[in-house]
């Protein structure tokens, strides 16, 4: 490597660490902005590479800092161009000074929301400041040539062919070593289709680079105004790309997430240009090919970037199939890839003798892959039978194929009947935008300073987060993992119809503790709303708790201990809790109070279970080896606990109630996590309740009744023999009554689930056996109905079941908005 | 590497500058824009379906009188899934004096859903006014395993026991 070719790699490196601090910072303060993210991920500390980001950020920015003080030396050295001097030395000092305020940044958390808005965006402004630097040092490309710099029609149509037959292969070898089994008429006809909404993708980038291109033309300086137009467009890729798909899935609002995004769109823009202004011009570079070519030397160099950006891909690809946010960090990936890839073609085509501009050129390719679209949508009417070779059920595989098809097919391929008036108001409710300042509920489930309850036995609630009924075998026969469970469960309540109203954890906790319907902006009111902390504190339990959602939100007062606390959220351990809780029981004396415990591990979140998994699963055909063998640990551990408190008696005065917050997708088609889905896996929940030995054979149930985990703590109540009011559908109910009654039917009502990041909404019908989504992240419409076990039948959606779902799902969105309304 | 492709790419033809200027050009690509903004989003050719709202929403509510069976029937057609609805029709095939016709609608909706209790008793009722009481025991026991320690399961069994 030369010295220049040296300097140029280290400048490069130090301005992309640079950019990479800055982003980190603006992302966290982006995500504090959120209150609801905030809440969600920041205050529980979900992500430890984050909270450790945050922690060092001092040392981080003053790096930063130091590294572009670095790249800046040649113009902090030469006064003779003034204002360049001048801009690198403004730098140097507003960025030492204003390094103070951005280190504000650990602190946002304790800021309001007005500072938080000053500081987010002043993350990106080193960024900005740089790439102003480098544009003031080089000037724009081509503006000193002769060469007109205009990208020749036939290099850019090879370029976006190729690119689009690269990917599709590309990503097609991936889907062939990974894929889940298809049979290959299924996995060819996904293929074909995939194909043909590749080549759109690039259909379209070559008609709007055809247009700068043609822009350009018209111009003095072609070349520069075709570079800043391509730059332009990657600008607003990214902010549609961030406003469209990623912000909405930490239900930002419109108007927040568009000036975010445009915030981040426009500094990133800005800096890839200021390196891209600063590297050398190459002979027959044209506009468009100097901002998109990165790599070094010719057809080698770019076949060379190929084959990383693949070989990358894929593994970036297979790293992210199980995170929790897989289908965001697969879009992303498949974006990048395709830029690179374009990139490196037209760098490939550069070096090949070019056609004049023609008519046929520009029309035909396009042309051919419209009706390439509606010509496999009219083929596919003469499809029969094979239920996944239909139309609908290919596009919902394709971003599971091909990210790149599938984020094509997302905006040019919509559902009958799509009622884009529906989706628009679904968005605009206050479910789907955190309530700011939410009303406290006139209902309660309980009153304030109530007398001692009649009965008080020791309670048990153990929440295994993301827990999945048909991996436990009350549920499910061919799971042989969950031994003591089962051997436990027969013996006891196991509720076969139970489900949580929301598809994760930041929810679905809080529902438990009040026992009814939430909003989004539960955390504000939650001390007024916690019906389980008013019957412990006020039946005057010995309260013990691990968890990581409401603790923070309990009332001060409220005497608690709480469980290895030295260990962080996502750490949890269902065996590690035990130990000390029966620890805890063995310290009490014998007239101490009952206990009340409350644990949600986290061992089989995905967290966990997706990134971290063991390197000796085991064998369990049929199930996701991971979380399999890490259930099959907990259910002995459970075993273990069973046993010792049968042993101390404590279990005859006792309820132990064992659930989970929500479900998850273990590969399930493809999918991965609860972040926006509400399929059956992620909305069915275990439950199952032991009672103390008195109660029972003197209660009734109904075990097969719709049953969700806003009854838990109104089964608490009642079977404490407190009153509970027979409220309206959005509260919980008893589960267990007296024998001569009936617990409260739930075949004609209508139940709104939502997920708990996004807006995805659901509604759960006769019973919870019909199930019908609305996912309007990403605009598609599924039906189930849940009579076979263990996770239901797809169901057509027909234009009467849609009519009449949206109906409802809009009227119960109006009844949780008219409750927590503040009039 | 790198200056042989740059001799090689220096040496290819500039772009030739015949073709239609750069006015028209634009032109074309703009209607290639609008063409694709009309023709986009496809649309799936969606499931026609039989179901119509009112079937869809008649279970939302206890059937009254002046629900029909005909209309009942027509509906349990076209939404086969809605086992809430088929029980209706079994209660008022039952209320009609049609035993018959509820004991073979309350077993199609037990096919589909076994775990129902009501329709497990309402099944066991009419087989044991028809003196099927081994029978009826079974569905009784079955409505007895999901509705555990009810009082009115018990008696219901106990009913069913030969004398």
């Amino acid at each position: 490597m030369t010295g220049v070719a040296a300097r140029r790699a280290a400048f490069v490196a130090g301005r992309s660490f640079v950019t990479l601090v800055c982003v980190a910072a603006w992302s966290y303060g982006v995500t504090t902005y959120s209150p609801f993210a905030f809440d969600m991920f920041v205050r529980p500390q979900l992500f430890p590479p984050l909270s450790q980001f945050v922690a060092w950020f001092h040392v981080w920015y003053w790096a930063a800092y130091a590294i572009s003080l670095l790249t800046l030396l040649p113009e902090l050295r030469s006064e003779r161009r003034k204002p360049l001097f001048a801009a690198a030395a403004t730098y140097a000092a507003v960025f030492g000074g204003i390094g103070v305020y951005l280190l504000a940044v650990p602190y946002l958390a304790t800021l309001t929301t007005g500072s938080r808005s000053l500081i987010v965006p002043g993350a990106l402004l080193p960024i900005a400041w740089l790439a102003a630097i480098d544009h003031l040092a080089c000037g724009l490309p081509f503006s000193r040539q002769q060469d007109d710099g205009a990208t020749p029609q036939s290099q850019l149509l090879m370029a976006c062919v190729w690119s689009a037959i690269f990917l599709w292969a590309a990503h097609l070898l991936i889907a062939l070593t990974a894929g889940p089994t298809l049979g290959w008429a299924a996995r060819a006809t996904t293929s074909g289709w995939a194909l043909v909404f590749d080549l759109a993708i690039f259909a379209g980038v070559y008609l709007v680079l055809s247009f700068a291109t043609a822009l350009a033309a018209t111009q003095p300086h072609g070349g520069s105004t075709e570079y800043l137009m391509t730059i332009a467009m990657v600008a607003i890729a990214i902010v549609e790309f961030w406003r469209r798909v990623v912000l909405p899935a930490f239900s930002f609002g419109t108007a927040d997430a568009f000036a975010i995004a445009l915030g981040l769109g426009a500094a990133t823009a800005l800096i890839w240009s200021g390196l891209r202004v600063r590297a050398a011009v190459r002979p027959r570079a044209t506009g468009i090919t100097h901002a998109l070519s990165i790599h070094p030397g010719g057809s080698i160099g770019a076949g060379v970037v190929l084959c990383l950006a693949a070989t990358l891909a894929a593994l970036g690809s297979r790293i992210v199939d199980s995170i929790d946010w897989a289908s965001i960090l697969h879009s992303v990936i498949a974006i990048a890839e395709g830029g690179l890839a374009l990139g490196a073609f037209l760098r490939i085509f550069a070096g090949r003798a070019q056609r004049p501009w023609s008519p046929a050129a520009m029309i035909v390719p396009v042309i051919a892959t419209i009706a390439a679209i509606h010509g496999l949508l009219l083929a596919s009417t003469a499809w029969t039978g094979d239920a996944r070779l239909e139309p609908k059920a290919i596009v919902e595989r394709l971003p599971l194929a091909d990210p790149l098809a599938g984020f094509a097919a997302r905006y040019l391929v919509e559902q009958p009947s799509f009622d884009l008036d529906y989706f628009q108001r679904v968005l605009a409710s206050e479910t789907t935008q955190a309530m700011q300042d939410p009303a406290v509920p006139k209902a309660s489930l309980i009153a304030r300073g109530i007398t001692p309850p009649s009965s008080r036995p020791n309670i048990f609630v153990f929440v295994i987060d993301s827990l999945r009924r048909d991996y436990l075998s009350p549920y499910n026969p061919a799971v042989s993992f969950t031994p003591a469970i089962d051997a436990w469960a027969r013996q006891h309540f196991t509720f076969r119809n139970a489900f949580t109203l929301y598809g994760g954890t930041w929810l679905s906790m809080p529902s438990i503790w009040s026992g009814s319907a939430v909003t989004r902006g539960w955390g504000r009111i939650l001390p007024e709303i916690n019906t389980l902390e008013t019957f412990i504190r006020d039946a005057g339990y010995d309260f013990v708790i691990n968890d990581f959602t409401v603790v923070d939100r309990l009332r001060p007062d409220t005497k608690r201990t709480f469980l290895d606390p030295e260990i962080p959220s996502v750490k949890t351990d269902f065996c590690r809790n035990l130990e000390s809780l029966q620890a805890h029981l063995a310290k009490r004396g014998v007239n101490s109070a009952p206990v009340f415990a409350f644990l949600a591990p986290m061992n089989v979140h995905i967290l966990n279970t997706g990134i971290n998994s063991p390197a000796s699963a085991g064998d369990y055909p049929g199930f996701y080896a991971p979380y399999a063998s890490r259930l099959q640990r907990l259910d002995a551990c459970f075993g273990a606990f069973l046993r010792a408190i049968d042993k101390s008696g404590v279990a005859d005065d006792s309820i132990i109630v064992l659930t989970s917050d929500h479900g998850d997708l273990l590969g399930d088609d493809g999918r991965w996590g609860h972040q926006f889905y509400l399929f059956p896996q992620t909305i069915r929940v275990p439950l199952i309740v032991q009672l103390p030995k008195a109660r029972r054979t003197a209660v009734t149930t109904d075990l097969a009744r719709l049953t969700f985990l806003t009854d838990v703590t109104p089964t608490l109540l009642a079977l404490s023999g407190l009153p509970v009011p027979d409220l309206d559908t959005l509260h919980g109910s008893p589960l267990f009554v007296a024998p001569d009654r009936e617990p409260r039917a739930r075949r004609r009502d209508s139940f709104k689930v939502m997920s708990s990041y996004g807006s995805t909404y659901g509604l759960l019908r006769r019973n919870g056996r019909l199930l019908y989504i609305s996912d309007l992240l990403n605009w598609r419409e599924y039906a189930f109905t849940l009579f076979k076990e263990p996770v239901g039948e797809a169901a057509a959606v027909e234009p009467a079941l849609r009519r009449v779902n949206q109906a409802e799902i809009l009227s119960e969105i109006s009844r949780i908005e008219a409750m927590y309304r503040r009039n | 590497m790198s200056a042989s492709y740059n001799r090689r790419i220096l040496s290819t033809p500039l772009t030739p500058t015949s073709g239609p200027s750069p006015r028209i050009r634009i032109a074309a690509i703009v209607a290639l824009l609008g063409l694709s903004w009309l023709l986009f989003p496809v649309r799936i050719p969606g499931d026609t379906g039989a179901s119509t709202d009112e079937c869809l929403r008649l279970a939302d509510h206890p059937p009254n009188a002046a629900v029909s069976i005909v209309v009942l029937e027509q509906c349990v057609k076209v939404v086969p899934a809605d086992v809430e609805l088929q029980a209706d029709l079994g209660d008022v095939y039952a209320r009609a004096g049609r035993d018959a016709d509820a004991e073979r609608t309350y077993r199609q909706v037990l096919d589909i859903d076994p775990d129902y209790a009501d329709v497990q008793i309402k099944l066991a009722t009419l087989l044991i006014r028809r003196g099927a009481g081994a029978e009826a025991r079974q569905h009784a026991e079955r409505a007895l395993s999901v509705q555990p320690n009810r009082q009115s399961i018990r008696e219901l069994l106990a009913d069913t026991t030969p004398q």
